[in-house]
């Protein structure tokens, strides 16, 4: 945990380090000549704030790393081991979702979103069959409830409009 | 008369029964959590008018809580977090074959309890909104702040992690056009991200989509929880007259449970573990607690629903979320063009009423979709869990466009589940941050104009009376556990 906690110290000062860096050319306001707090006032407040906790973490993990203790929070942290069939079930929504936009653009929002839905539940160990009910179930329910009840234009697909000429 | 009328209609009581069953169906489910019911309801109550939609939101967060207690129950899985406590005595009893009475007993007391927080609600509410109407920018300032800092302590981590989650909250929330200027921060010229991060897909991704994530990683063996040992027997009568002899525990729990809800940062889990600590310590049977007391399913039981009514309190008065829930309904409420505050008594008062009616009806239907969801839950359990967690996804996915039909959305729900699930790991918990993200815009502008009041002077920051209150109570929100450590330890080692 202390090394996860270093890790996430420096994110913490990368993170302000980047608002300063994207937030320095935020212009000055300045009423009647009053230089009064600006765009740049709180993300730059936020960013002190933000270097503190990091260097507090950081500082305070290598402190535990000397002391050889753990910090009290590691008990909330998940305790499972990352494993290869974890890492792809993660990956695999990932980019499920990543492809979910192209693919509904192209095939329309029924055909794209059955086809994610059903290799995720294949992917998430579901028998082939099942996946395919269940997910023509679920699209058909979503695309009652807003493509029909709440009349969100859901994408019909570039195939589908080449066809409809 | 006019009111009753307006709930009644079909255009809020039907979406409002279906929001019910849904909380049903998603609390439920070990590891879906009421949040998250919230969370997905919202892209569906957003086509709805203010007063279904927020009847939708209440209904959903009352029976998801509730249901949380069914698995809580049987499996000693808590379907929500506010259900942790209802695992210790619920499945010692169900370990007895008496599980269903421990559930009709949770489903009347979470009904009676809701109804006493409701009510509590109504009563408090709009006096407390008189008194908040001599707020100023100042004390919108630290009350925001106050309630971030609430979050910050209250959330389960330590308090460092609650703190930063809810300052880069803040700091995501200055994304967008500066209001006072016009200039666009952080927007890499991106049009999507002019109008700041979007609440919903941000929300569904933080609670919805690091869940899912969460859960896959836990591999195949994880995704299908265990059969039921025992059938689902219900009888009312009986359980109804232990509620009688034991009104006195439901009372207590109701009063301790609004009172929780109501400090802003706490919420129903906070409430249903105090519920049962304070009933355990005043019981004369202390030591059964945990072994199948009655007692110990009545408390947490009636103190989680409770908490609901009491964390409207402070959204309502102060815009001031008590919970995770209330700052998605915050955020609804705002998508309503509604300003949460002293002032919506006044300028949205039919609503607020409507508001408050819809809650005593949801507690009163809860009882019978209760019971459906008691029987049904055997048969929902059988559906495999990868099932339930791609339908969350698409449900995700489609629910963070639906909002401004924007692809760009989804990409932001991705990256907020990616962000939701790296904190976890990390323990950094993940209500702070949403908070900071609804509160942001109010202490950012509450503090630059109260600057631009003053010249520049933070003088008055500390010298009007309720901000210094205020400002006090921030410190002894961060000060207060630590020095009282302190001062036990040195009391301690003198005496030793």
């Amino acid at each position: 945990m202390n090394i996860k906690n270093i890790f996430f110290g420096i994110s913490l000062l990368v993170l302000s380090g980047l608002i300063f860096f994207f937030g320095s050319s935020f212009p000055n306001y300045v009423v009647r000549g009053n230089k009064l707090p600006g765009p740049k006032f709180f993300p730059f407040t936020m960013a002190v704030i933000i270097i503190i906790l990091g260097a507090y973490y950081i500082i305070k993990s290598l402190i535990m790393i000397k002391l050889k203790r753990i910090p009290k929070d590691a008990a909330l942290a998940p305790s499972d081991k990352i494993t290869l069939d974890g890492i792809k079930n993660v990956i695999a929504i990932i980019a499920g979702i990543i492809v979910f936009v192209p693919l509904i653009n192209l095939l329309g929002f029924i055909l794209g979103a059955t086809i994610i839905s059903t290799a995720l539940m294949i992917i998430l160990n579901v028998k082939v069959w099942r996946s395919l009910v269940y997910s023509v179930i679920l699209v058909v329910a979503i695309f009652l409830i807003f493509g029909m009840v709440f009349k969100i234009p859901l994408p019909e697909g570039i195939v589908v409009a080449m066809f409809q000429g | 008369m006019d009111i009753i009328l307006s709930i009644l209609s079909p255009d809020v009581i039907f979406p409002v029964l279906f929001a019910m069953t849904f909380g049903i169906f998603v609390g439920g489910l070990p590891g879906l959590t009421a949040t998250m019911a919230v969370a997905l309801i919202i892209p569906i109550s957003y086509y709805m008018s203010p007063l279904a939609g927020l009847g939708m939101v209440l209904g959903v967060s009352f029976t998801s809580i509730f249901s949380g207690d069914i698995p809580a129950t049987f499996l000693r899985i808590p379907g929500t977090p506010a259900s942790g406590a209802a695992t210790l005595d619920g499945f010692e009893l169900a370990k007895k074959g008496k599980g269903s009475l421990a559930l009709t007993l949770d489903l009347f007391c979470s009904a009676i309890g809701g109804l006493i927080g409701i009510l509590l609600l109504i009563l408090i509410a709009p006096p407390l909104a008189n008194f908040a109407l001599q707020f100023t920018n100042f004390e919108y300032f630290w009350l925001g702040l106050f309630g971030l800092s609430m979050s910050a302590v209250l959330s389960k981590g330590n308090m460092m992690k609650g703190l930063t989650s809810a300052v880069l909250g803040l700091a995501i929330s200055t994304i967008g056009i500066d209001i006072t200027t016009g200039y666009p921060r952080f927007t890499f010229g991106n049009i999507e991200l002019m109008d700041g991060i979007g609440f919903i897909p941000a929300m569904i991704g933080l609670f919805g989509i690091s869940e899912v994530l969460k859960r896959v990683q836990q591999g195949a063996a994880k995704l299908q929880l265990p059969p039921i040992t025992e059938k689902v027997k219900i009888s009312p009568i009986e359980a109804l007259k232990i509620i009688w002899k034991e009104k006195m525990t439901l009372i207590k729990a109701a009063f301790v449970g609004t009172f929780i809800g109501a400090l802003p940062g706490a919420g129903a889990d906070i409430a249903a573990w105090v519920a049962y600590g304070v009933e355990k310590k005043t019981s004369k049977n202390s030591e059964d607690f945990g072994t199948g007391n009655i007692k110990g399913v009545i408390a947490p039981t009636s103190a989680n629903n409770a908490a609901l009514g009491g964390t409207w309190i402070p959204a309502l008065v102060f815009g001031v979320p008590g919970d995770t829930i209330t700052a998605i309904v915050l955020g609804a409420m705002l998508m309503y063009g509604l300003k949460p505050g002293p002032l919506i008594f006044t300028e949205s008062r039919e609503l607020v009423n409507g508001v408050f009616g819809i809650a005593v009806l949801a507690n009163i239907l809860m009882i019978p979709i209760g019971y459906l969801g008691i029987k049904a839950f055997a048969q929902v359990l059988k559906l495999k869990t990868s099932v339930v967690l791609t339908g969350v996804v698409l449900f995700s996915m489609i629910g963070s466009y639906a909002i401004r039909n924007s692809y760009f959305d989804i990409y932001v729900m991705l990256a907020f589940g990616f962000i939701g699930y790296i904190m976890e790991r990390l323990a950094v918990p993940l209500a702070p941050m949403i908070l900071g993200i609804i509160l942001g815009p109010m202490v950012e502008d509450n503090l630059r104009v109260g600057l631009i009041k003053t010249g520049g002077s933070m003088n008055q920051f500390f010298t009007r009376p309720i901000s210094l209150v205020l400002f006090l109570l921030i410190l002894l929100v961060f000060l207060g556990g630590p020095t009282v450590g302190l001062l036990k330890k040195a009391f301690k080692s003198k005496k030793s």
